[in-house]
Formats: structure tokens, sequence, C-alpha cells
């Protein structure tokens, strides 16, 4: 019996594989712009971007050839640190890191971020506060956009999550339930839910025909138990802003005694809630990570309700990814919970006054109608001050009700969710 | 290495020669000197500073103290200790998934020649090319309900009963078994190639059967690569995140992704720098075993 000892691939074996193996790293294409060797008069604005990439792709493709023609002078380089990446935080830390040393953050907006992270960085002047003096456009922001913000950041898109639904798959579910004849051709308008109530108890009609993602991992998760919290607080968002948060547990980390008294105070009627519905779930409770991964259940045909961002599923229906019967709906006693992004820019940026032009333009009409054209979000100023044709050409999705919740109680909602409706799913 | 060595042909080779010793020191700690400095500056010092910070606590008078409170917290939370005991259960099964999956497909290799072999030898090196969120994406759509293997099952053996280990402790297990088994294969199949084929032929020639070969012979003398091949194994799937937070169910968590979650979504970084030395520490003790033996090699072979 022979022992060949040596063994080598063929070379001719191997490329192709190599090839591939390229094909998909570029495919992967994490790879931020490069920044341009510009003419020395141009300055460089450094954009990072946590948001999905249908924000990021908007960023590339539309704001940036806008941004710059109307701003000579300067540059965009948008880097997306989302999908798969660590998103902002370490681009914040790494900025807060060279506050203290003096140096360049190498950052000088961020798309998305909240302003009272990382802990201890408004404390020591970390990010630019934001006025009607260095953001003349910030006067046009309405009040529902304004109550989110702690001043220290530019609200400039909205959105709110829907609830989107396979009208075909509903039907055939009604039909094999015995809830409608089997002839029918429509959905009778009570089998589909109008507020939060008659969500919960569709759900329970309905098992394993529901879904949400972890709130962590997407806003459609997180809206979706924002929402519950809500509801387990008497609708009053006005309970959840940021005064309220800083009055009662400040800037610093949380002990394991707030995080009770929080879970105890706002959160436990929520979590009563969701743990209800658990059982109704689909596959018993597997709660997907990610946008994407929720919407593949709606798309293979697995559920027939999910939570999804207004601006991702009008953008998926454009492009033909959701099932052909899908429809939208809005919950009509409180909206599911949109809220604003908000961008912040740091103190010790290299080029702080690029980047409050930047977020002056982000403000103005043109970029704003951008906003609800390209994206599906809702402007962050007042329709007054946009065309009168986008009024009509949008006037189904327009609500002034776009409920916040302040950034400064997610964190604490999330661990609470973690701790208090995740972990009793067997999932074995 | 040796300066009184024959001659090399290279020139550089035959400047070594004439070093005096004190200066082959030297130049063997300068040439160490900066992979040392990177790891005290960017891991070791950070590392210790988190340490120290989860091992103190403030004096109401504004001094520190020694306390171990941090780490009383974490073992009191039971989630924490779900966490940790469910990581170590995957780690520990996933370890032994590869084991089971490398150690036939490194036999093969060692022992056939032709193009099969090739194929698989080069199928198995495959993963290492595929970054771990394509790999987790195209598992989803391979393993999950409606997925390929699904509508596989169900097309050619009418199998309607099909459990998707997608979103289950199962999945992350598929995933890093996937992910591992091209370093778990490169390093057996180097360790197999170290055995002598004389040793082997003389063994069968005085009549050892396949069996006795591979009981008597070949494990006993590839025993430090599997030491590698599992410690190495350990320590990836240990901490383990875009498998573990893709494919995984929401709760338990791995530690990767349960540390990532504290600090950033939930926004309580000690409690993740608590996390964070746990995990660390034992990360540390299974490494130890590894360097011991690559150590207890060097010295076996006078290196």
């Amino acid at each position: 019996m022979p022992f060949p000892s040596q063994r080598r691939i063929p070379l001719y074996l191997l490329l192709p594989l190599l090839l591939i193996a390229i094909g998909f790293n570029a495919a992967c294409g994490a790879v931020p712009e490069a920044g341009p060797s510009a003419a020395p008069e141009t300055v460089v604005i450094d954009v990072y971007i946590e948001s999905d990439t249908n924000i990021s792709d908007w960023w590339s493709n539309d704001l940036k050839p806008d941004f710059e023609a109307t701003n000579p002078g300067y540059e965009l380089n948008i880097i997306h640190t989302g999908g798969g990446g660590s998103g902002n935080g370490p681009i914040a830390d790494r900025a807060l890191a060279a506050l203290e040393t003096g140096d360049d953050p190498g950052a000088d907006y961020f798309e998305t971020f909240n302003p009272l992270r990382p802990i201890g960085a408004m404390e020591v002047g970390l990010w630019q506060e934001i006025t009607v003096d260095n953001v003349p456009n910030l006067a046009g922001v309405i009040d529902s956009a304004m109550r989110s913000s702690t001043g220290f950041d530019i609200p400039y898109r909205g959105s709110q999550v829907l609830l989107a639904y396979n009208e075909d798959r509903l039907l055939q579910v009604l039909k094999e339930g015995g809830h409608i004849d089997a002839d029918a051709e429509e959905v009778p308008s009570e089998f589909v839910p109008a507020n939060w109530p008659e969500l919960m108890t569709w759900v329970c009609a309905f098992p394993g025909e529901f879904i949400y993602p972890r709130p962590d991992t997407t806003g459609a998760g997180r809206e979706f138990v924002t929402r519950a919290v809500f509801q387990a607080n008497g609708l009053d968002p006005s309970r959840f802003s940021t005064e309220a948060y800083a009055a009662a547990y400040g800037s610093e980390e949380l002990t394991a005694d707030q995080i009770a008294e929080i879970n105890e105070i706002y959160f436990s009627g929520a979590w009563d809630q969701l743990n209800e519905i658990e059982p109704c779930l689909y596959d018993n409770g597997t709660y997907p990570a990610g946008s994407s991964a929720e919407t593949r259940l709606l798309v293979d045909d697995l559920v027939t309700m999910i939570t999804i961002w207004s601006d991702q599923a009008l953008q998926a229906k454009s492009l033909g990814l959701l099932p052909p019967n899908t429809r939208f709906i809005q919950l009509e006693d409180l909206p599911l919970v949109g809220g604003y992004a908000s961008s912040t820019i740091p103190t010790n940026s290299s080029d702080l006054e690029g980047a409050l032009v930047l977020a002056n333009y982000l403000l103005s009409p043109s970029a704003q109608e951008s906003v609800v054209r390209v994206i599906g979000g809702f402007p962050a100023i007042s329709w007054d001050l946009l065309p009168s044709e986008l009024l009509e050409d949008f006037n189904d999705v327009i609500t002034d009700t776009v409920p916040s919740f302040s950034g400064s109680w997610r964190a604490a909602m999330f661990d609470g969710w973690y701790t208090f409706v995740a972990p009793d799913v067997e999932r074995e | 290495m040796t300066p009184s060595g024959p001659k090399s042909l290279f020139a550089g080779q035959a400047a070594f020669g004439g070093l005096s010793s004190w200066r082959q020191v030297a130049l063997g700690y300068l040439l160490v000197a900066l992979p040392l400095v990177v790891m005290l500056t960017l891991i070791i010092y950070p590392a210790s500073l988190s340490v120290f910070d989860t091992l103190t606590d403030q004096t109401p008078a504004g001094g520190l103290r020694f306390s171990l409170d941090d780490y009383r917290a974490f073992f009191d939370t039971p989630l924490a200790v779900t966490n940790l005991i469910f990581s170590l259960r995957i780690t520990v099964i996933t370890v032994i998934v590869l084991m089971l999956i490398g150690l036939p497909i490194s036999l093969f290799l060692r022992f056939t020649q032709g193009r099969l072999s090739d194929i698989i030898q080069m199928l198995s090196m495959f993963p290492l090319f595929v970054p771990g969120i394509i790999a987790a994406y195209a598992l989803i759509r391979f393993l999950g309900n409606h997925g390929w293997l699904d509508r596989f099952l169900h097309l050619l053996f009418g199998y309607e009963d099909f459990v998707s280990p997608y979103l289950r402790p199962a999945g992350i297990v598929v995933g890093l078994a996937w992910e591992g088994i091209s370093v778990t294969v490169l390093i057996l199949t180097a360790g197999l190639s170290q055995i002598p084929d004389p040793l082997l032929e003389t063994a069968q020639d005085v009549g050892a059967s396949r069996l006795q070969i591979f009981w008597r012979i070949v494990i006993p003398l590839m025993q430090r690569s599997l030491l590698i091949a599992l410690t190495l194994n350990f320590l990836a799937v240990f901490g383990a995140f875009t498998i573990p937070y893709l494919l995984g169910p929401a709760s338990p968590e791995m530690m990767g992704v349960y540390m990532r979650r504290t600090f950033y979504d939930a926004n309580l970084p000690s409690r993740a720098q608590v996390q964070a030395v746990i995990t660390f520490l034992i990360s540390g003790v299974v490494s130890l075993l590894y360097v011991r033996s690559v150590v207890r090699q060097r010295v076996e072979e006078g290196i």
C-alpha cells in the first residue's frame, strides 16, 4: 500500500477557487470610498453612516452629488459602518479619545448617532451644540422632530414602522381556518388589525403568522417594542422624553438598582404583553436578527405579517422584492413609533465649518424633498416649506404624528427585552 | 540557527556567521521587540487596565479599593450565567463536531491520491476564503425553513417534518463548524504529513492491521496537532460573533454577542468589561495549553 506523503493542490484547481473567493469579497464590498486626491482648496467631509444600505445608497447617489454641486469646495467621503459592521459606536469612541489627546478624530459627521453616547462624551463637550446661529435652517424644523433632540444633534429625516402583510397568504389562512367562504376573493376588513389591541388579538388568532425582529438589530423590531411600551404607559409618549430620562437617571451608566427600577416602573407592562403573544409568534418566538432576515420570512411565504420600516417597504416594493399583494397598514390609535434620525457633529472635527454647512444643507427644502421622494421618509421641516406638488404626490403617507421615543430610553429597553422577554423561549 | 553551520550560498546568511554571540542575542531581542511593543501597548496594557477596573471600586472618600462586586454581580445575574454556560456548551459541541469531520477528511487526504482527494482538499479549504457574514446569509438560505435543504428533502423524499437549525443553538454549531473545517483540516494534515511513510510500511510489513496502525502509530504521533486543532478551534468558536449573531437564537446568547449587546445596545460598558474579562480568562486557560504544547515541541526539537 503506497503512502503518498506529499500532497499538493494542482494550481489549475486552485485558481478558480481563488477567483470565486475574490469575487465574494468584492461583492461583500465593505470598502470605504477612497478619499479623493483632491485639489488643495477642496475640503473633504468624512460622513459615517451606520443606517441600512438604502440610506447609504441614497447618500452616495443623491445627496453627495447634489451637495457637492450646490456647495463648491466641499467633498463628501461616505463611509458605511452598518450592515454587519460595528456601527458608528467605535468611531465615536475614537473621536472621544482624540478629543482627550487633541488629535484629529478622522470623522466630521455622523449620519445618525445618539449624542448621549459614549458615556461622558456630552460632559467633555464632544458634540457640537446646534442652534439657529450655526445651522440657520434649524428654524424650519417642526416641533415633533425637535422634541426628541438634545440640542446637540440635527434631526433631519423621519420614518415610521409599518405592518406589512401578504394579502394572498392571509386569504389562504382565513379560508383554511373556515373564517371566510372558500370562494372569497378579498380579505374582510375585520381580519386586518387597525389598532394595538386588535393586533394583539390577531397575532394569537392566527398563531405562527406574525413576527417581529430583535429590537436592537433593526428599527422594525425596536419600534414594535417601543409601541408596546407606550401601550403599557397610557399611550403617552411624553413620558419618554430626553429631559425625563436625564432628570431621573442622569447620563452615567445605570446601576443594577436603576435598571430594575426602570423595568418595574416603565417597562413591566410591555414585557407582560410581549410575553403573552410570544407563544403565538412564528416558530414559537423565532426573533430574527436584522431587517433582511425578517423580511425573508415574509418573502419566503413563512409568515403573513411583519413589521417593516416605511422607507424600506416602499423601496422593496418598488423593486419587486416583496410578495405581489403586500399591503401596508399603520395602527390608528397610536402609530408604531418612527421618530427622527439625528446627525451629530464632533466638536473636534477638522472641518467643523464644512460639517455645519452639510447639516444646514440637509435641512434645506431640496434635501428634505429628497427624503420624501427617494427614501420614502418624512421631512423634518414643515410641509409648508416644501413644494406643494410633493404634498399631493405623497398624501397617503403623510402624518404629523410621528410619536418620538427619546434615544436615551432605548438602552434600558433593549436590556429589559433581552432579560424579560427573550429568555423564556425554549428553542432546542 | 547555528552560526557555525556550513557556509550558505546566500551572502546575507554568511554575514550572520560572523556575528559574535552577544550581538546575535541583541539582534534576537531587537527582532522580537517590535511585536512585543505592539502587544504591550495595544493589547496587554489596555487589557490590564480593564482587568484592574473590574477589580476595583470607588470608596466614598474618592479612593480605590479592591472589590469583587462586579464579578459577584455577573454571577448573580441569571441571564449572564445562562449565556456563559451556553457559550461553553456550544463551544464544546462545535469542537467535537469539527474533530469528527476534520479527522476523517485529513486521514483520507493523507492516504489517498487522485482527482477525488484533490477536489475534497479544495472544498475543505473553501470556507477559508468566504467572509463569515456571506457564509451566514448563505446558510440562512440553505438551512432556513423553506430553504434549499427543506425543499430538497421534500422533493426527493417527501420529508415534511424538517426542523430548521436556523435561529436555534444548532444553527450556531452548523455555521461555526462550516467555518472551522479549513483550519482543522490544515492543522491535522500538517500533523499527519510528519508521520514518515517507512514507519507505516514497517508496521504493515510485520502484520499490523490498518486499525492497529491508526491507534498505535498515527494517533500517538499526531497528538500534538490534535491538541493544537482543539485549542485553536476552542478559541475561535468561544469568541465568535457573526455566526452566532445571525444564525443563533435571541436567547441564550454566545459571549461575543452578549458582550457587544451589553456594550453598545444596553450601553453598560462596565458590565461588558466584566463579561470580557471572564471570557478572556477562559480563553487564556485554553491558550496556555496551546502555548505549552508549542514550547514543549521547540524544546524537544532543540530549537
